[in-house]
């Protein structure tokens, strides 16, 4: 796999994918600099560009997006105090005051490497995890994909913050919107109630991005006054000793390696993302630090946690979207879409039938690291330009861009309408403290979980099949644990808020 | 009952309205479960959810008190953006097939521009340029390049 991965880093240099990727790479760094705009939604906006581009090279082009997002988010965190993406939030705790105490330099690039060092480090747990982990998949029959589904679906609820029973009914209301349309074993119309439009159903990627976007531009637009405030330009000196800053990381194997190891896990885990991972790699490096009364004055250590957790979560976002076709979080799940517009079908036998395109992906992820810090060199003071745009400017251009990615997915405006009706509900999902990612896995995994459960069904009638089968069985029985144990956990948070008056 | 109440209410009704709706999917000969066994069994799920949802409102209901409403000044001021945005963005999508990509883009992007900014007669050439720019670069490139064809405008001759 690693010489598979090798030949295909020559795939993915060839001018072509390999400008495409570059583009991808520099709207990401642009996009996670910007607040208020996350990488999700320069992914989607990207999007509609890779429609007409090969499927590696329009997956290679969202890789780098991905990547050079995670990098993007450090700049405004760093500089500014203002996270430029919610994975950079625990950037600021440390990247801000050390600005402020005459060190930008330092700051962003101690974020840079981290980023790049702990994006290294996760890569060969991606090339192993995702292989290994789709061949044990290729075993799977439909009883154990079911219960991988409701495995997924069980954690993401319970693992959403707010109420686990909002996040099971969000869940639900996700698998509930995949059955409008007609039905996936037999094209027998469900729900249309005569509506042409309805007849195939909602289209996904409409919906995750009026999901996604819309509501998050919406929310910004809430809070844009206090955003508002980044309006000059502020000269900064970035010059740095890059070789002080490497040595200063490399002094810190553990809180490297600890923290890129949390943001693997994060990753790993279906639709928790950046946000979780650099907020609890941060958590974790000053819990293990000889000094965690320094944390929050300056210190590289922090900003060495959150960089690095930050872009070691894609490798393993990476890995259950490669794997299983499960998304690791909201970014993996544009790219979902995609590889299925581009005809490619997510899940175990991905790896092993779309061989140039899977390695190709693991190739692109390494090449966009490298990228990236090479961009980031020579355009750093153009990304501080950047910041500096009003949202107001934004909002247009940017649902104008989710306008024509909807409609370029069949020239129809139905997906127009989809669109919008999953934006504006999406907000007040928002805004009812609904979670968004569990109704979106369940959109993602709806026709997934009714195909494998009419398929066991039909191989064998007995239910118990799900529980005697070994796999199934304990898939099964860890997501009833999940669900038992987030129900513990809000129980007992409860009794403490109400203890505490 | 508080808002999630309410809402878990709306999803009961919702719910058992759809339920009544399987009996009108047409059951197939060659598919011994058929096609409503699924949307049965979620329908069945949302049903208790909601009516855990109902549960669980009344229960915090009877713990906490009601916080404070917020004033009405304060949430306009907060929600008018938003507001704005919505029905600029509604009347753009029912626009877009009538007066066609380009001319419903320049309208919308210079319009919501300059309403979200603070409005002045100054700004207003400024946000032109940013929809006649933004309109025209992305119809070319589109159309042009990716060869998508954007909606062309039924009431355009």
């Amino acid at each position: 796999m690693f010489e598979l991965t090798l030949q295909s880093i020559t795939s993915v240099l060839d001018p072509k994918i390999f400008l495409a990727m570059t583009s991808g790479v520099m709207a990401g760094l642009i996009g996670g600099a910007i607040p208020g705009i996350t990488i999700t939604m320069t992914v989607i906006l990207v999007l509609p560009f890779t429609f007409g581009m090969d499927p590696l090279q329009g997956i290679a082009t969202m890789i780098g997006v991905y990547v050079g997002g995670e990098s993007g988010g450090l700049v405004s965190a760093s500089l500014i105090g203002i996270p430029g993406t919610p994975s950079a939030i625990a950037t600021t705790f440390d990247g801000y005051p050390m600005s402020k105490k005459g060190e930008p330099g330092r700051a962003v690039w101690t974020g840079i490497w981290a980023s790049l060092l702990g994006g290294l480090l996760a890569g060969v747990p991606l090339i192993v995890g995702a292989t290994q982990l789709a061949r044990l998949a290729l075993n799977f029959g439909p009883w154990e994909y079911f219960s991988l589904f409701v495995l997924t679906l069980s954690v993401v609820g319970a693992l959403t913050e707010g109420s686990i029973i909002k996040g099971l009914v969000s869940g639900a209301v996700g698998l509930l919107i995949t059955t409008i349309g007609t039905d996936p074993i037999m094209s027998i119309p469900r729900f249309t109630f005569g509506l042409g439009f309805l007849q195939t159903g909602f289209a996904f990627l409409p919906v995750l991005i009026g999901l996604f976007a819309f509501s998050q531009l919406m929310q910004d637009l809430e809070t844009r006054s206090a955003k508002a405030s980044v309006q000059k330009t502020v000269n900064f000196d970035l010059s740095v000793s890059h070789l002080k800053v490497l040595k200063d990381i490399l002094s810190q194997p553990f809180n490297l390696i600890w923290s890129t190891l949390v943001g693997l896990w994060i990753g790993v885990l279906p639709a928790v993302g950046g946000s979780a991972a650099n907020i609890l790699a941060y958590d974790q490096a000053k819990k293990f630090s000889k000094h965690p009364e320094k944390f929050g004055t300056g210190i590289s250590d922090g900003i060495i946690a959150s960089e690095s957790s930050n872009n070691a979560n894609i490798g393993g976002s990476l890995i259950t979207m490669m794997a299983f076709g499960i998304p690791g979080d909201a970014v993996t799940a544009v790219m979902l879409g995609a590889l299925i517009i581009h005809g490619i079908q997510p899940g175990p036998l991905f790896v092993t039938t779309n061989i140039k395109v899977a390695y190709g992906m693991l190739a692109a992820y390494f090449i966009a690291h490298f990228v990236t810090v090479v961009i980031e060199a020579g355009c750093l003071r153009l990304f501080i330009k950047v910041i500096t745009v009003p949202l107001h400017t934004l909002v247009p251009i940017v649902l104008v861009f989710c306008v024509v990615g909807s409609y370029a997915l069949n020239n129809i405006m139905e997906n127009v309408h989809t669109f919008f009706i999953f934006g504006v509900l999406g907000y007040l999902m928002v805004k009812m403290e609904f979670p968004l990612s569990p109704m979106v896995l369940g959109v993602i995994l709806g026709d997934q979980i009714e195909i494998n459960l009419i398929r066991s069904i039909m191989t064998d009638p007995n239910p118990w099949l799900f529980l005697s089968r070994p796999i199934s069985g304990t898939l099964l029985v860890l997501a009833v644990l999940s669900f038992v144990l987030a129900l513990y956990q809000e129980r007992r948070y409860v009794k403490e808020k109400v203890a505490a008056g | 009952m508080g808002r999630d109440g309410w809402i878990g209410l709306g999803l009961l009704i919702l719910s058992g309205w759809l339920y009544s709706k399987l009996g009108e999917i047409p059951a197939n000969p060659f598919v011994p479960i058929g096609p409503a066994f699924y949307p049965r069994f979620l329908l069945l799920l949302t049903l208790l959810l909601s009516l855990a949802l109902v549960a669980q409102d009344l229960r915090a209901q009877v713990r906490e008190k009601k916080e404070s409403k917020e004033a009405s000044r304060d949430w306009y001021k907060r929600y008018q953006p938003t507001l704005l945005t919505f029905a600029a963005f509604g009347l753009y999508v029912l626009l877009l097939p009538r007066l066609g990509y380009l001319l419903s883009t320049i309208i919308f992007v210079a319009s919501l521009q300059w309403l979200l900014g603070k409005p002045s007669w100054r700004r207003l050439p400024g946000s032109l340029c940013m929809g006649i720019g933004t309109s025209v670069i992305t119809w070319v490139v589109f159309e042009k390049y990716l060869y998508v064809l954007l909606p062309r405008g039924s009431w355009l001759p």
